[in-house]
């Protein structure tokens, strides 16, 4: 592996007159209200929040009439302090800068970006010092250097393309093992050609438990290890953060392979997640057991059942006794109990179906 | 090449001794450390080996191990700090440690130990603790900068609070302010049905009427509920006598404060009987407050403002607080961490010209006044070395109230504007060495440059003895100078003063009002040096941290993370630009740690790695919702997509 400490360090001007790159306000700069709407949602639109690489969603590409940027660039949040590549054609909202430059290739750009951020981030906040266009032509950057200490590319790219090498090259030994493990697609009845039923929540789980938690006062955020906290949410698998197993939290712990039924909160009330390993959780989310879960039953339920989520929002909420007589729609025998074989069957030829588009793209890459 | 990590070994050294923390430079004298460590070798071959410093606090083990290279402090395998390898433990600092006391654990019968990691040197450093009980099992701290936490006067604390999590003293006695307060309010609000500008009103007058029974001049147990004379009626004497008593002067200032107190006796809902409490509301409050604050002011030097928290308390639940003017209280840390700032002695004369609830002046007391020599000092210091203005006058009460409680005896408080008052005729007056100020926050505007904060600073410096030291805690945009009338003010300043620092706060620190705030040094009436070297100093991380329902809350880190910024203010350690940078300043500078800095450190490969992941996962996410178009160009090939 090549290593940072393998060069000198220099410090480098990054912007402005004896600058390496160039930066410049977004060109299109769309308030959230005034996009258009029409045709195909396909551009990126990036704004200044972090997650999700910037791209806040997707809109219709009559939106250029605004003004757009080219890929290959970096977009630079004001006051967010964000800094992200974008590699395709993009519009963007308010307060995004744009960094372009003839020597960043891709690579070149991922070496620069934690780079620029920590830069960023030392120096600028929210409420009044945020990363202006002048704040941030004064910025300067530590670069490593060549014999003639001039910032060497060709090490920033080696050691970013090493990185990520790795990192797919991980990836994909963990796509070909899951691949492995799926086996071959198993031919299976269309979805809309086999007999569906509804099932009542109540009857098709043994076990329907609320959440044990007592909210985060109580318990201590770690960054790794410990135990995830599941809260109100159906993205990122429900994982709020991560906290301490200690002697108050262990008592909290509730066993995975379950299904967590969504009470409250953040437009997710409604919904489900399927949960596979133990964790703690907020009281706003109830657990289903059953014999019949497993990840893959467990994942075709949460697809049919998330379309309640209509049913509940403010006024009318989801509690246990609401759930109880919830009903799902499942693939049913000719006995009038739900076809698990068939739903096992169904994600498990999604889900090669998934590695394999994944992996398609991969190598596709790594050929280049 | 053996003993590379010599000079570290001096430095830790010299942050033990400063520390007070005697240990054992690679021995010990303590017999069955000794013995343990005869086969304690790192390269785990049971031959001897020795930290480079061991000993014992209380009944806590002390390890530490240092290494020269920041580079080698540790080594983790899955998150998990490594000591079974014997090339890894010798090479990193905080393996080294672990193993150690680890080694030490085992075979003595020690069961609390505290492992140090240190690596580097002085100026760039890490210094990581880390907690082992007698079963070797580890939770690794957040790093400190000097050791003081672990000497025999914090150590039980920082164990109480950062390894058993459990809250400590100081931190119950906040929380209980606050539950009084919340209480309180409930209280006045239920049977008084106040107004929200009015209960700090009525709980300060009744703590001055508490005063005056302490010369048998009122008792709690006249206030009978009679309807010709009131309880407002005797608590309204009660007040006039002690103001007397205090010999607060002239009579317009008395007459000022009493109509303030007016409310007492004016509100018929105060002075008459509730059935719910048997009692008018009025002696409910008496018996309260003195239950529960009275004897706190008066018998314990706290330098805490309670009247200002419970002020803050009142208003946090009211929308109509005193924001709108740009009032905010300052937190107690902070008035006191003005004192060390300007090296207070007991010979200066403290002004603070927007006094608020005087909790500057309350610091400061309690500072001279601990520094004092002798009754005549400390009766000067209480005279006629604390000056204050306030322009509201329901705040100006309650200052006044404040600093009747604390034993200023004239009370130099005046209810003026500030600003109306010539800068010679406060100089004369006052012939004040140290101002401090929380000026109102963001009521300047073009139409009206005189309100910015700026304007403040500049005018509080004027009013100041030549050489005087001042102190401000501002919005940082202040330092920053948006209008051309603030740049204006920031040239004027240097022209005639000089900046000695500029320390960014923590974010928090005044909690639900969205403030980032600095704090600014200044020295009066001597222009500044082109060429003068100002700190300007990252004091984010303080140790400070919100609790939820509490607020701001000192953690174990605080006196660590205050004595650090106290060495650097004061030239005594060097430190990284990280924390502080020197800087010559121009007016149209911003004046802000931000402005100069520029992270010099070299990243990790964990900061690509980070970054790297977080776009493979924002590329994978994208393929899997069957966006794979987005990639579709060659790798560098910026050509437009469409």
């Amino acid at each position: 592996m090549m290593k940072l400490t393998d060069r000198k360090w220099k410090t480098f001007n990054a912007f402005g007159e004896n600058g390496l790159f160039d930066i410049h306000t977004t060109s299109s700069s769309i308030d959230k209200n005034k996009l258009i709407a029409g045709g195909a949602n396909v551009v990126p639109y990036v704004t200044r929040s972090g997650g999700s690489n910037g791209v806040s969603g997707f809109v219709s590409a009559a939106n250029y009439e605004y003004g757009s940027d080219n890929g290959g660039s970096i977009t630079v949040g004001l006051d967010t302090q964000t800094a992200f590549y974008q590699p395709y054609k993009f519009v963007t909202g308010q307060n995004v800068h744009v960094i372009t430059g003839k020597q960043l290739t891709p690579l070149v750009i991922q070496f620069l970006l934690p780079l620029l951020r920590s830069q960023m981030t030392a120096k600028f906040n929210w409420g009044g010092n945020g990363a202006t266009l002048s704040r941030m032509e004064r910025l300067q950057i530590m670069l490593p250097v060549d014999d003639n200490d001039q910032p060497d590319y060709q090490f920033m790219s080696s050691y970013v393309r090493e990185r990520l090498d790795q990192k797919q090259r991980a990836y994909l030994d963990y796509a070909h093992a899951q691949l492995a493990k799926l086996g071959d697609i198993q031919p299976v009845a269309a979805i809309d050609s086999v007999d569906w039923e509804p099932f009542t929540i109540g009857n098709l789980f043994s076990k329907l438990v609320g959440g044990k938690g007592k909210g985060l006062v109580h318990l201590h955020q770690v960054s790794s290890g410990g135990i995830e906290y599941l809260g109100a949410t159906n993205r990122n698998n429900g994982v709020l953060c991560r906290v301490a197993l200690d002697d108050t939290s262990k008592l909290m712990v509730q066993p995975g392979n379950c299904i967590g039924f969504i009470k409250n909160g953040d437009g997710a009330a409604g919904y489900a997640i399927y949960k596979k390993e133990s964790f703690i959780s907020t009281t706003d989310v109830i657990y289903g057991y059953a014999d019949w879960l497993n990840l893959y039953t467990g994942l075709f339920f949460v697809g049919s059942q998330d379309l309640i989520k209509p049913k509940y929002g403010h006024g009318y909420k989801r509690n246990a006794k609401h759930l109880h007589v919830d009903r799902v729609m499942l693939p049913a025998s000719s006995d009038g109990t739900p076809d698990f074989d068939y739903m096992e069957q169904y994600v498990k030829n999604k889900m090669i179906q998934k590695y394999n588009d994944y992996l398609q793209y991969i190598n596709g890459r790594l050929q280049i | 090449m053996a003993r590379v990590e010599g000079s570290t070994d001096l430095w830790v050294d010299h942050l033990l001794n400063d520390s007070k923390i005697d240990l054992d430079y690679q021995s010990s004298h303590i017999k069955n450390i000794d013995d343990a460590l005869h086969t304690a070798s790192k390269k785990l071959n049971r031959k001897s080996g020795y930290p480079e410093y061991v000993g014992v606090v209380k009944d806590y083990l002390l390890v530490i191990e240092d290494k020269a290279d920041i580079s080698n402090h540790v080594y983790t395998d899955h998150d998990v700090i490594t000591t079974d390898d014997p090339v890894i433990v010798p090479k990193y600092a905080l393996n080294g440690a672990l193993h150690y006391a680890r080694h030490i654990l085992e075979r003595t019968s020690y069961k609390k130990c505290f492992a140090f990691g240190v690596s580097g040197n002085e100026k760039m450093h890490k210094i990581t603790p880390m907690f082992v009980n007698e079963r070797g099992d580890y939770d690794v701290l957040p790093d400190v900068e000097s050791f003081i936490s672990f000497n025999e006067k914090n150590i039980d604390e920082y164990y109480l609070k950062e390894v058993l999590h459990e809250d400590t003293n100081e931190e119950k006695t906040t929380a209980d302010i606050l539950k009084d307060a919340a209480q309180l309010h409930e209280n006045l609000r239920t049977y008084g049905q106040l107004k929200d500008v009015d209960k700090p009103l009525v709980v300060s007058g009744i703590l001055l009427a508490l005063r005056e029974g302490e010369a048998r001049n009122f008792s709690i147990d006249s206030l009978t509920g009679d309807t010709v004379t009131t309880d407002g009626d005797k608590l309204m004497d009660a007040i006039k006598s002690n103001l007397r008593r205090s010999n607060v002067q002239p009579q317009t200032k008395l007459d000022k404060l009493l109509s303030q107190f007016s409310i007492i006796k004016d509100s018929a809902k105060l002075n008459t009987k509730d059935a719910r409490l048997g009692m008018t509301p009025l002696r409910y409050y008496t018996e309260f407050i003195n239950r529960t604050i009275y004897q706190d002011i008066r018998y314990t030097n706290s330098t805490e403002d309670y009247l200002g928290r419970f002020y803050g308390k009142f208003m946090s639940y009211s929308g109509g607080d005193g924001q709108s003017l740009g009032i905010i209280l300052t937190p107690k840390h902070i008035t006191e961490l003005f004192c060390d700032l300007v090296d207070l002695k007991p010979t200066d004369h403290v002004f603070d010209p927007t006094c608020g609830t005087a909790g500057f002046l309350i610091a400061a007391m309690h500072n001279m006044l601990k520094q004092a020599s002798d009754d005549q000092q400390r009766r000067d210091i209480r005279r006629n070395q604390l000056y204050g203005i306030e322009l509201q006058d329901y705040m100006f009460t309650i200052a006044t109230t404040n600093m009747i409680l604390r034993g200023d005896g004239k009370s130099n408080l005046k209810n003026e504007d500030f600003l109306q008052q010539p800068a010679a005729k406060l100089q004369t007056e006052t012939m004040s060495t140290v101002g401090m100020m929380n000026p109102p926050y963001s009521q300047g505007s073009t139409k009206d440059s005189s309100q910015y904060e700026i304007n403040f600073i500049k005018h509080l410096l004027d009013s100041l003895l030549p050489c005087a030291r001042a102190a401000v805690i501002v919005p940082q945009s202040t330092m920053v100078g948006k209008s051309k009338a603030e740049r204006q003010y920031k040239e004027a300043i240097l022209k005639d003063h000089t900046l000695e620092g500029v320390i960014t706060c923590n974010p928090n620190t005044f909690y639900r009002v969205g403030t980032n705030p600095v704090i600014a040094v200044f020295t009066a009436h001597e222009p500044h040096p082109a060429n003068k070297e100002v700190k300007f100093i990252d004091f984010r991380n303080d140790g400070y941290e919100v609790s939820p329902h509490i607020g701001l809350v000192a953690t174990s880190r605080v006196k660590d993370r205050k004595q650090y910024l106290l060495d650097v203010w004061r030239g005594n350690v060097e430190a990284p630009t990280k924390f502080c940078v020197k800087s010559t300043v121009k007016p149209t500078d911003e004046w802000l740690h931000s402005f100069y800095y520029f992270n010099d450190e070299i990243p990790t490969d964990a900061d690509f790695d980070k970054s790297i992941s977080d776009y493979l996962d924002f590329e994978f996410s994208m393929i899997m919702a069957g966006r794979e178009y987005l990639f579709n160009d060659k790798a560098g090939d910026h050509d437009e997509t469409d």
